[in-house]
């Protein structure tokens, strides 16, 4: 092997461990094409990300009742983006004309037992100054953590109340969020329930990686073995692999 | 001197220029396309043909490189898959340690992430990487690719995860200078974009 070459492999050698050191340090890992929106801010964080978590961030908005008697279309979000709702124009019941109307959204702490629920985000409240309209839809969205299970469907209960309820989900969100339609604003927190089968895709990364080393030691092989059995060529840095110079 | 000589002279001058400016343009529009892609996707409904559109947008940067300069000739073709599987299995090892699970893509959302993962591969560690290479050779050109393609992650990635950007940029910017072969690395960014 000549020093161009063994020098390269070195570099390349080095950059997998600066690699894999910087992608260690940010659970679960490398993103890149649809990365997720940033470190999840937990209320009550999972122990594989409880090391520098932030505090979620809450969020309010103001609408004024336009001239027409109804409050425009909008959308409240907290401070993070990990929480929003939007509605409709009309989608809300509108005070008297050119009163301003608030929304405010509240990550919390405690809330009801989600009893088969399995919760993959925080739970948060929203509230308004003033209720839903009659047959309007709220659009809840939320945003979850890389590295934990996709929620199927987003569930929520009534301030005050006991009984978690499915939202639902309206399977066409952006990735790492969930949203579904809401007659009523309340509190909501995305999961999946445990006893619905839903198969969550924890095991296949790992088994994904692992075939893919058994299928580079099993090919490699081979293509390594009758590149030892040629006599040398000239070599240089920018020769072709080992195992690929003889595909 | 007459004129002639002198229009000689100020082509002959010029031509140790055409590399560097090829980098610089490639250089402003790679970033630059990475950002719009990124600002528009910030509108829900924009999202995936920004996604979309990106990817193209980020390929159309090599029209007109020969594919063997890109490191996309055809030949070694079993090695360079099986260098693409083997970069994969690198890229995704530390999150599958600790994976717990992950988003599940939609046909649409799914193909969106293998036009960004194409287009940045064919963009920063084709064309970019090739115009350096020319201009200042192998070294520079894996650590000016990783830097450019780095800068066009800072507005879609929060600062802590553009150290392992960097470090995905390097093992991929050598794996590409040292085997001069692009497929692999393309390979290797689609299968970690989906699988994550």
């Amino acid at each position: 092997m000549t020093r161009s070459r063994r020098v390269t492999l070195a570099a390349l050698l080095l950059a997998v461990l600066v690699y894999i050191g910087a992608a260690w340090a940010i659970p679960p890992g490398f993103f890149d094409g649809l990365a997720p929106p940033g470190p999840y801010r937990w209320t009550s964080p999972p122990p594989t990300f409880r090391k520098g978590n932030q505090p979620p961030l809450d969020g309010h908005t103001t609408a004024r009742v336009e001239a027409d008697g109804k409050i425009g279309p909008g959308t409240a979000f907290t401070r993070d983006g990990q929480a929003s709702f939007s509605w409709s124009a009309g989608g809300f019941k509108a005070p008297k004309p050119g009163s301003v109307v608030t929304f405010r959204l509240r990550p919390v702490r405690t809330f009801p037992n989600p009893g088969p629920v399995h919760l993959s985000t925080n739970v948060y409240c929203f509230t308004s100054t003033t209720p839903v309209a009659r047959g309007q839809l709220i659009l809840v969205t939320l945003t979850y953590a890389a590295g934990v299970p996709a929620p199927t469907a987003v569930y929520g209960y009534r301030p005050g109340g006991t009984a978690w309820q499915r939202i639902g989900n309206l399977g066409d969100s952006a990735p790492f969020t969930i949203s579904a339609n809401a007659t009523s604003l309340g509190c909501f927190g995305a999961g999946t329930e445990k006893s619905s089968g839903a198969s969550t895709p924890a095991g296949d990364l790992p088994l994904l990686v692992a075939a893919l080393i058994v299928l580079v030691l099993l090919a490699g092989l081979p293509l390594v073995l009758i590149r030892l059995r040629r006599p040398p060529a000239g070599a240089g840095g920018g020769e072709p692999p080992a195992s690929a110079s003889d595909g | 001197m007459g004129a002639g000589d002198y229009r000689v002279h100020a082509v002959v001058a010029a031509i140790p220029l055409k590399p560097r400016i090829r980098v610089a343009c490639l250089t402003v529009l790679g970033i630059g396309i990475e950002f719009a892609r990124v600002v528009a996707a910030r509108d829900p409904a924009l999202a995936l043909p920004a996604l979309l559109g990106g990817g193209l947008a980020l390929c159309l940067l090599a029209v007109g490189t020969p594919p063997e300069r890109l490191g996309l000739g055809r030949d070694r073709l079993p090695g360079r898959l099986l260098g693409g599987a083997a970069l994969a299995a690198v890229l995704l090892l530390p999150a599958a340690v600790r994976w717990h699970g992950g988003p599940e893509l939609g046909t649409g959302w799914a193909v969106a992430a293998a036009a960004v993962s194409i287009g940045e591969e064919v963009a920063f560690r084709g064309a970019l990487f090739a115009a350096i290479e020319e201009a200042a050779g192998g070294p520079a050109a894996v650590v000016g690719s990783t830097l450019a393609w780095t800068v066009a992650h800072v507005l879609s990635h929060p600062p802590s995860f553009l150290p392992a950007v960097i470090g995905a940029g390097l093992v991929l910017g050598v794996w590409r200078w040292r085997f001069r072969d692009l497929i692999g690395p393309i390979l290797a960014h689609v299968v970690a974009d989906l699988a994550l």
